[in-house]
């Protein structure tokens, strides 16, 4: 491929022991139980799968977003959630704490994140309005050295475990709809007084997300704990999501991966009048070249929007796409194993399913197919973005 | 105590070999390279036995061109340097051939108390280089290590035998051949890998060795590499009642030769 050298190779196959070694043995597991797989997340912390993109000085590796792709994509082949856990970590809290933090902020929460000693979580959406910050009711008063804010947020990941939180807040009176001026980030340690944590919502996919509500009820932060400018944190907000989104593209190839290899390997397995399904059926043959073409199409843009990234460039359409065509590609690739499974892949222990459970979530978690392309319809018309 | 060496093997990693079901002819060219398994865990154990004993941990192999990325891959694993027998028969030496020449290399470095095997390659696990870089060296050899520990100038190890343990001990220096046993191979992390990319890697030619005429000639043939196939013989075994079923597959293991 063109965008391996001989460093990502070897650090691909840091991930790739990690992932046959330790991943896999309780991906299924994890799957069932639901539970947050903590020490799958410590260790990614250990072996630097959390800070890749992180500076160095703070703990992490200085690396690109290219190889931060080719680790997420090998381990969502076996556990997407673990991936998804480390988006809302790394891309999400992380990311606003590495553009917004202060090198004392960065010392104390970004360089722990980065090596798995913290867990982070980011607290953006609210019922109303969703991911439409203008609707956003969570309030930050200032009184006195102190910030007291009152609200919640919603779909929440990394609930409980997470030891601190990176929430959002407006702190003006409204919102400029224009500017986006007037909303701000903090940081909430966990144990805060009036932090409340909702329990963890059983979803139809990313089983072990420890997804959730969390709420603020006079919850007091004192004065350095804002991050960033006040009033001035969504333009990090729009960077940190944008590389989100784009992580969501090697998440999405990942689990196509996946879902296809098995299929492919069953679908030669599996025996019909003396003939492997491969061999006796043109309709098996044709779906498998399909679902390979789809993830190949996904591989060329995932890589190629990466690289744009690692180039400085700021993907804001392509990022957005990523995460559709991820999420799409995805879903139709795993839907279209368990149709060649037949019977057996609709079978929980095949293993074969739960890639499009998590596929259907990635369609909608953190941000709906519809409304990124309702996005990339504003940037098209505002001529907002190159890419 | 001075420098523990560890000898390590690039490999083809077996997982990306494919064979020809029609010919059984083995195609090479798609697969990557990884560190041998076994070598592995004697990276390992050499780390942590020069650990216990104060001193450096030497990473060794001879390979052609593509070790460049096992040297890397090495020194991610521990070793503070490592040392490159780099010669393109590396790709078709024998156990014969690449004793001599670590053995060489081994000379060559100078100071070293302790030397690492894996108990075989990956590739062909013919047992030959560790017991033979010792006879090159004349130290003792301890083979099929499954637990070692070096008090002063002297080791300690378990061997596991067929059916049994073995203690055994021998003065330093020494060549030991580890099983996985030993200890796991944990995984480096990615700042290891990157760190293992800046450590210093000194490169040997054959000619900067001290080798005799001969040592670098095979002593085995490969006559033929062939991939195997399973194929089932598909013998029903349905008439009677069941003693007589019971004789009768009896009967035909004998036959196969597998009782």
């Amino acid at each position: 491929m063109w965008y391996m050298n001989e460093e990502r190779e070897l650090m691909l196959n840091v991930a790739k022991d990690f992932v046959e070694q330790e991943v896999k043995p309780v991906a299924m597991e994890v799957d069932r139980t639901s539970e947050f797989p903590t020490k799958l997340f410590k260790r990614a912390g250990e072996l630097g799968f959390l800070g890749i993109t992180v500076a160095e000085e703070f703990g992490g590796l200085g690396k690109d977003h290219t190889t931060q792709s080719l680790i997420l994509e090998e381990i969502a082949k076996s556990l997407p959630v673990l991936t998804v856990a480390m988006g809302a970590h790394t891309l999400l809290a992380g990311g606003l704490l590495n553009m917004l933090g202060t090198p004392e902020q960065k010392k104390k929460y970004l360089a722990p994140a980065a090596t798995g000693e913290i867990i982070l979580a980011c607290g953006s959406t609210e019922p109303a309005g969703g991911a439409n910050h203008i609707e956003h009711t969570t309030k930050a008063v200032l009184e006195g050295d102190q910030w007291v804010i009152n609200g919640g947020k919603v779909l929440v990941s990394n609930i409980g475990v997470a030891d601190v939180y990176v929430i959002l807040a407006v702190t003006a009176e409204k919102m400029d709809p224009v500017t986006r001026e007037g909303m701000s980030a903090f940081i909430v340690p966990k144990g805060t007084p009036g932090l409340e944590i909702g329990k963890h919502e059983h979803k139809l996919g990313w089983h072990g997300s420890a997804t959730g509500s969390i709420s603020f009820k006079n919850m007091k932060l004192p004065k350095e704990n804002l991050l960033g400018p006040a009033g001035g944190c969504m333009r990090a907000l729009f960077v940190s999501a944008t590389d989100e989104f784009l992580s969501c593209g090697p998440v999405g190839l990942g689990m196509a991966e996946a879902a296809y290899e098995m299929a492919y390997k069953y679908s030669h397995e599996r025996m019909q009048r003396g003939q492997s399904m491969y061999d006796r059926l043109q309709v098996t043959r044709h779906k498998l070249v399909k679902m390979y073409g789809e993830i190949e199409s996904l591989r060329a843009l995932v890589y190629y929007t990466a690289d744009l990234r690692d180039r400085g460039q700021m993907p804001l359409k392509l990022g957005r796409m990523l995460k559709i065509k991820g999420a799409e590609v995805s879903e139709y690739v795993a839907r279209e194993a368990i149709q060649l499974f037949g019977g057996v892949g609709t079978i929980v222990d095949t293993g074969v399913e739960r890639f499009w459970r998590d596929a259907k979530v990635l369609a909608i978690g953190g941000a709906s197919v519809e409304a990124l392309m309702e996005d990339i319809s504003v940037m098209m018309k505002l001529n907002m973005s190159k890419y | 105590m001075s420098n523990v060496i560890v000898c390590f093997k690039w490999v083809k990693a077996e997982d990306d070999l494919r064979i020809d079901p029609a010919t059984l002819a083995v195609d090479l060219s798609k697969a990557k390279g990884k560190i041998s398994d076994y070598d592995r865990n004697a990276i390992e154990a050499a780390r942590i036995a020069s650990e216990s004993a104060g001193s450096e941990t030497i990473a060794l192999t001879f390979g052609s061109n593509d070790a460049k990325t096992a040297l890397k891959d090495a020194l991610s694993r521990g070793p503070k340097q490592a040392f490159w027998v780099n010669d393109v028969s590396a790709e078709n030496a024998d156990g014969f051939v690449t004793a001599n020449m670590l053995a060489a290399a081994i000379r060559k470095i100078g100071s070293y108390s302790l030397i690492v095997c894996g108990e075989g390659a990956a590739d062909t696990y013919a047992h030959q280089v560790g017991p033979r870089i010792g006879a090159l060296l004349d130290i003792p050899v301890i083979s099929f290590v499954k637990e070692m520990r070096i008090e002063g100038s002297r080791l300690y190890a378990v061997r596991k035998l067929e059916d049994s343990l073995e203690q055994v001990e021998a003065d330093l220096p020494a060549v030991v051949t580890v099983l996985p046993e030993i200890n796991p191979a944990p995984i480096p992390g990615l700042k290891a890998v990157l760190e293992g990319g800046k450590k210093p890697v000194t490169e040997f030619k054959i000619q900067d060795l001290d080798l005799e005429d001969g040592d670098t000639s095979r002593k085995t043939d490969v006559v033929s590499f062939k991939g195997c196939s399973m194929s089932r013989k598909k013998i029903l075994i349905n008439e009677g009642d069941a003693k007589e079923k019971v004789t009768a597959l009896v009967a035909a293991l004998k036959k196969e030769g597998v009782l």
